[in-house]
């Protein structure tokens, strides 16, 4: 019953409220005239805006004679409470091309825990260490008296580490280690690469052995690939942006639709494809629950108009 | 002290008369049905709206949207009126943006049950706008909140107000203009937009 219809462009919200205002203020001035009124009803009827913006500086006008029958205290302005920002973590990446043969015979005892696509995991060490993994990952852990050794396999874990010095938690992803120094860190590991991020504290990377290790700290993000090590800085902000999965949810701003399509077919069997680069282009931004992609194929429906076709198992969007 | 006159019950869904008389209706239906919606869809519009600037004009559309459809006949669920309208032109509005903002798609139904449970009797009852009409007063600058106060409260004349502040009707005037300006968008849609501003 409220079809919108794109309308002819009106004067900007700034100019009318103030023409309304002053329109306001000439009408309690006491010299109104015949030609004000004709004025004045010529620029109501000249865009509804006006008259909607009229009646609402009219009726507060009218309301502030309310205050009339309290005592009006010298109002002081409470000050907004401080902004209470949250403290970074440690956000460590680490995405391993190489294929880890040494990992499997390293690590003879302990315990291996994985999620299935779209699944999340946390678990938790004895002594209060968690290890959160996201979709599709595995690690395998020894945690022993002597020493704390995860072994990420596949995917991506997140690790809130309680710090003990004697016993370093070391994680293990290909060719490299990450050795926590009192911290919270990511750990990813996908096909391009090995990407650790530290969210707060410091871990020391070792990207290979021939490598010195570097130590990362907060907003640190290294990623790794057979080729070279690169290091970046990320802000918070886009830190808790890709840990956002610790939440079960996908956080895109700006983000290309195909790059959303690959991040959302990390946590789904659905697999989603983009028809073209062009649509692939389109801007996403927005918060999306990881698992529900017909959610998220409906929004891009509805605002960007584009189909979805089932071709072989897969979705593919396109115009 | 809440104002609920039978007589404005009556309008409901009958065609606004043709003519002032009508206006009068359709200004009196929107100020109660509408209006108190304004906070919760300026929060809204704040939440999800990147560009700021853009605020205050997509509530206008929506509002003229909404007008205009009141004008042909008073909608008989205006509440839901209200958010179907803010909604079209919302998605609209993404839409020509080239963004999907889903957060913002989702946020729509939490807009859309803010709007369901939000009581417009309650949300202006009569010790809760007083509140905030002082609150906004009390944003205002001091000389402009003074002559506010001077003119509307303590009821002066613009001739005694000029007397008493020794400033001469025409700076009264720019005080008034601005001061309603920002006193209005301040007690309907508690905007901070207009804070920063003089």
């Amino acid at each position: 019953m409220s079809e919108f219809t794109p309308r002819r462009t009106q004067t900007k919200a700034q100019d009318v409220e103030t023409s309304a205002a002053a329109w306001l203020d000439k009408r309690d001035r006491g010299d109104w005239t015949d030609e004000d009124e004709t004025l004045f009803q010529a620029w109501l009827e000249e865009q509804p805006i006006h008259r909607i913006a009229y009646w609402r500086v009219e009726e507060a006008w009218d309301r502030t004679q309310r205050l009339a029958a309290l005592n009006l205290p010298t109002g002081q302005r409470q000050s907004k409470g401080p902004f209470f920002f949250r403290i970074a973590a440690v956000l460590a990446l680490v995405a391993a091309a190489a294929a880890a043969s040494w990992i499997y015979y390293a690590h003879p005892k302990g315990a291996t825990y994985a999620t299935s696509i779209g699944g999340r995991e946390t678990i938790m060490l004895a002594d209060g260490t968690s290890i959160e993994l996201n979709t599709n990952s595995a690690v395998h852990v020894l945690d022993t008296t002597a020493e704390r050794k995860v072994w990420l396999e596949k995917g991506e874990a997140f690790f809130k580490v309680t710090h003990d010095a004697k016993r370093p938690l070391t994680v293990y992803a290909g060719e490299r280690r990450i050795v926590d120094l009192g911290t919270q860190f990511d750990v990813r590991r996908e096909t391009a690469g090995l990407e650790v991020a530290v969210v707060e504290g410091r871990v020391r990377f070792e990207a290979d052995k021939a490598q010195s290790a570097q130590v990362l700290t907060r907003g640190d993000v290294a990623l790794a690939t057979p080729a070279q090590t690169i290091m970046s800085r990320k802000a918070e902000s886009e830190l808790a942006r890709e840990l956002s999965w610790r939440r079960g949810v996908l956080v895109f701003d700006n983000t290309p639709l195909a790059e959303a399509v690959r991040q959302l077919n990390r946590y789904n069997q659905t697999r989603l494809v983009v028809a073209d680069s062009a649509i692939g282009r389109l801007p996403i931004t927005g918060t999306l629950s990881a698992t529900e992609p017909m959610e998220f194929l409906r929004m891009v429906q509805t605002v960007f108009g584009l189909h979805e076709q089932r071709v072989n198992g897969a979705i593919v969007i396109s115009r | 002290m809440v104002e609920t006159p039978d007589t404005d019950r009556a309008e409901k869904g009958r065609k606004p008369q043709k003519g002032l008389a009508a206006m009068k209706d359709v200004r009196a239906w929107f100020i109660r049905e509408v209006l108190p919606f304004e906070p919760v869809l300026m929060a809204y519009l704040r939440r999800n709206w990147r560009r700021r600037e853009d605020i205050p004009d997509l509530r206008n559309d929506i509002y003229v949207s909404i007008f205009e459809s009141a004008l042909k006949q008073f909608p008989d669920n205006p509440r839901q009126f209200v958010i179907s309208t803010a909604r079209n032109l919302l998605i609209d509005r993404f839409r020509r943006e080239h963004v999907v903002p889903i957060e913002a798609m989702a946020d729509l139904d939490a807009l859309e049950s803010a709007v369901e449970t939000a009581d417009p009797e309650r949300t202006l009852a009569a010790r809760d706008e007083l509140r905030r009409l002082q609150q906004a007063l009390d944003e205002l600058p001091p000389r402009t909140r003074e002559v506010i106060v001077m003119r509307r409260v303590e009821g002066l004349s613009r001739v005694q107000i000029a007397a008493r502040l020794g400033i001469s009707e025409e700076t009264i005037s720019a005080y008034v203009t601005s001061g309603m300006r920002t006193l209005t968008e301040l007690f309907f849609g508690e905007s901070t937009d207009f804070r920063r501003k003089p």
